[in-house]
């Protein structure tokens, strides 16, 4: 998928472990998860707007947007 | 709850039943179907349908209640069951060969549908039945239906234009008959369009999982 989830570069940068962000997110271990690895397929504003609040950062940070050549076929 | 889980267990119950009844009405019809094909003259009771048109009714009759003749007529064309002389053994080898088999290809169908039946009831009994290889399983139901129903339509176009071309019928014509069932394709064609919108449920579904 073209949008990348940068959310594991994120946390390491910020030394956050995926069991601390999800009880200060709000979400389950498991969705959390699903985020972080990519299976999501959308993600809601009031996430973002959580991650980015405990993460210090910005959407831009969390969601890229790559040119996948193999999509485009 | 408990009367669901019962209802599942009666609906399993029934379709392994019908599972194991077809597999075994497919053993048998392989076994004397190869039987009768080898020696003819054994199997006594080989009998063609025949569809009879322009039927000769000028002996039936009937009177009204009032004492008046009415003459009698036959609506459709009549189906017919028409025994091959034993002595005839060359035809009754084409007509078990033939009828054998189509009813095979028949009950290989069943058995594809009776199968894919069943994993959608297994998946019930799992709790998800909302994934899409039941979107699938659906429509190939709906393609079996349809396959059957022109499956049996040949089998009945090929015994009675058989009978039509080794039988000289006196006082009716035999025609070669395509008896297609119209009901069994608009149920086939409503089991693919419901299978449809159960994938696009199961799609709606996935995304709505996956949404964080």
């Amino acid at each position: 998928m073209p949008i990348e989830v940068r959310l594991a570069e994120q946390m390491k940068a910020k030394g956050v472990s995926l069991t601390e962000l999800s009880e200060r997110v709000g979400l389950t271990l498991a969705n959390l998860s699903i985020l972080k690895t990519g299976k999501a397929k959308a993600i809601r504003f009031t996430t973002l707007e959580a991650i980015c609040r405990e993460l210090d950062c910005q959407p831009s940070d969390i969601l890229i947007y790559t040119k996948d050549e193999d999509c485009d076929s | 709850m408990k009367t669901q889980s019962r209802s599942l267990n009666l609906l399993k119950l029934l379709l392994a039943i019908g599972w194991w009844v077809t597999i075994l009405g497919a053993a048998l019809v392989l076994v004397f179907g190869t039987l009768a094909v080898i020696n003819p003259g054994e199997f006594l009771d080989v009998k063609l349908t025949g569809i009879a048109g322009s039927v000769d009714s000028s002996s039936l009759s009937a009177v009204t209640r009032d004492g008046l003749l009415t003459k009698v007529e036959f609506h459709e064309p009549v189906r017919l069951k028409i025994e091959v002389p034993v002595e005839h053994w060359e035809s009754r080898r084409v007509i078990v060969a033939l009828g054998g088999i189509v009813f095979l290809a028949q009950l290989a169908l069943a058995l594809f549908f009776l199968r894919f039946l069943r994993q959608i009831v297994w998946s019930v009994e799992e709790g998800d039945p909302f994934v899409s290889q039941n979107a699938k399983r659906l429509r190939m139901m709906g393609v079996i239906m349809i396959a059957s129903a022109f499956v049996g339509a040949l089998l009945k176009f090929a015994v009675s234009g058989y009978a039509d071309a080794v039988l000289r019928p006196t006082g009716f014509n035999l025609d070669g008959h395509f008896g297609l069932d119209f009901n069994t394709i608009i149920l086939g064609l409503s089991v693919i369009a419901l299978s449809e919108v159960f994938r696009i449920g199961t799609q709606m579904r996935e995304e709505q999982q996956l949404t964080i």
